[in-house]
């Protein structure tokens, strides 16, 4: 690093970098241990700094407030005597202030932020603390559902919505991994930056709002003031106003275009229309699972049960589903397919001892009616079988997608799209058809969680549906 | 950047000594260097507002607090490393 870039990096603390450079400064860092390190040992410097010049003040303070007269001496007070006064209460306000701060602040990370307020907030694997009125230091922080608002060290306020991902990186820096956010910062707070997977946005003074997937598809809304996004192509940054938004790809920054009245934020930009016709196993069709254990299985089941072991036999499980293609309208041009179901806790199991699940669905080559009864629900005699929980039969199914399940997560909506699912439906035409769902790498500890998919009997949950466009 | 937070971690163990050893560098600074350090932090001033109070420019100020950090990062290490010793 040469001492002009030190100085930027010491400029950027300062809050004196212009918004302009933030990008090309982050760029550096991210390519560059050196300068990474450089950055890290600067902020605990200044975080040091502003820690013991606060106690300072607190200490002038403090020996100020001593020496005052006391407030019943004098019923005609002068000027400066009110001034006095109104020291006073600043000086209480900057002590308590301080103290809360140094108290926070001793034997824990630098605090860049802090958690104000939840709303209907489920949590799951943070490596920071959620309490409200926590203080923040570098980390993650990942918001299932709920709201929840945060305030950066300069001011920038952020109220998170979930599902969502929010990595806490300095006083005026977050990397929004997935999910949304919206943002007022104000005057003290502008250059606020966040990074997205493939641009970053820098604010100039705004209230706006952004929401992103992990692949790098987002939307920007500027509802007032103006933010810049630089993309990671490297093209010029685009600057959007007050009441305008744009589209962001993994590839460019899309023109921006006049905010509509009520903001839309599809959860890919750039998506297609949305689906136009959709099957639920509840019409015509069926649910069922299979299982190794006696007794178990079949298509009454409210939860379907999936389940692949590494070392114990005897408990597989795969998943059936049917649907009648032919109550779909018929679609001379399917672009896109997605076929969706409910995760669902089993009670069987321990999430904590499993690992992340990689399930995938087979659709049936076989004519699908003439087996979807009791008797084929039967471990070994359902159509398809191979001895092994994790896979099918190839020779009569076709793998038409995946989709990997967290570590830890047991409820939700999942969907698989997929070209081959899609290249599937075209073909199938307007009859019943199977799929099978299996886990295909086996859970690693035995007592790990034994996932649940909601079936057809399930009391209050969707049943799993097909849609097409 | 994903590592900034796992440096600053690894850090943490040595905050109470490195705030201490920082106390006693700022101590040994010229009153002139303590005093434009007491202005960026104490005051929480921009630089345009330091420089102003100093009758300087931003610029300038800029390399002072550079070169005032450059040493207190320099005697913070040789503090810790004499007081580990």
């Amino acid at each position: 690093m040469t001492d002009s870039e030190r100085q930027l990096v010491d400029l950027f603390l300062d809050g004196g970098l212009p918004e302009s450079e933030h990008a090309i400064l982050f760029e550096r860092l991210e390519s560059d241990p050196e300068a990474l390190a450089y950055l890290a040992e600067r902020s605990q410097l200044h975080v040091d700094l502003r820690r013991s010049f606060t106690r300072r003040k607190l200490q002038h303070l403090a020996v100020a407030t001593a020496a005052m007269p006391s407030p019943g001496n004098s019923r005609a007070r002068s000027p400066r005597s009110r001034m006095s006064w109104r020291g006073l209460a600043a000086a209480a306000a900057v002590l308590a202030v301080g103290f809360a701060t140094l108290w926070q602040g001793k034997g824990t990370s630098p605090v860049i932020a802090h958690m104000r307020q939840a709303f209907g907030a489920r949590w799951e694997n943070c490596t920071l603390p959620t309490e409200p009125d926590s203080p923040l230091g570098p980390g993650r922080l990942r918001l299932a559902e709920g709201l929840a608002t945060l305030r950066f060290a300069r001011g920038a306020e952020v109220i998170l919505e979930g599902p969502a991902e929010l990595e806490l990186i300095g006083e005026q820096i977050c990397r929004l991994h997935r999910g949304s956010l919206v943002a007022h910062v104000p005057e003290p707070a502008r250059g606020f930056s966040v990074l997205t997977p493939s641009a970053t946005l820098i604010d100039h003074g705004t209230d706006f709002g952004i929401r992103t997937d992990a692949r790098g598809n987002a939307n920007v809304h500027v509802m007032q003031g103006a933010v810049e996004l630089r993309h990671a192509n490297g093209k010029a940054p685009v600057r959007l106003i007050t009441q305008e938004m744009t589209a962001i790809t993994p590839q460019q920054v899309l023109p921006v275009k006049r905010m509509e009245a009520e903001p839309r934020l599809p959860l890919q930009a750039g998506d297609s229309p949305a689906f136009t016709s959709e099957v639920s196993t509840r019409s015509g069709g069926g649910t069922a699972f299979v299982s190794e254990v006696r007794g178990e299985g079949g298509d009454r089941a409210p939860i379907l049960f999936l389940k692949n072991s590494r070392t114990q036999t005897g408990y597989g499980r795969k998943v059936l589903f049917r649907f009648d293609l032919s109550t779909l309208p018929q679609i001379p041009n399917l672009t896109e397919a997605q076929l969706t179901f409910t995760l669902v806790p089993t009670g069987s199991g321990y999430a904590a001892r499993a690992n992340d699940a990689h399930l995938v669905a087979y659709a049936l080559t076989d004519a699908a009616e003439r087996w979807w009864n009791d008797r084929n629900f039967r471990w070994d005699q359902h159509p398809a079988f191979d001895p092994d929980p994790g896979r099918v039969d190839g020779s009569r199914a076709v793998r038409v997608g995946e989709i990997t399940v967290p570590r830890g997560v047991q409820s939700g909506s999942f969907s698989i799209r997929d070209a081959r699912l899609t290249e599937f439906l075209r073909s199938a035409g307007p009859r019943s058809l199977t799929f099978i769902v299996v886990r295909e790498n086996p859970i690693e500890e035995d007592t790990g969680l034994v996932l649940g998919i909601a079936g057809n009997h399930h009391p209050t949950l969707p049943a799993p549906t097909l849609s097409v466009r | 950047m994903d590592r900034l937070a796992e440096v600053l971690a690894h850090q943490q163990p040595e905050r109470t000594a490195r705030q201490e050893a920082l106390e006693q560098c700022l101590e040994k600074l010229p009153e002139k260097s303590r005093q434009l350090l007491a202005l960026r932090y104490e005051e929480d001033a921009p630089m345009e507002r330091v420089a102003e109070a100093i009758e300087s420019s931003a610029g300038a100020v800029r390399v002072m607090l550079f070169r005032i950090r450059n040493l207190l990062v320099d005697c913070v290490k040789y503090e810790l490393t004499r007081n580990h010793a």
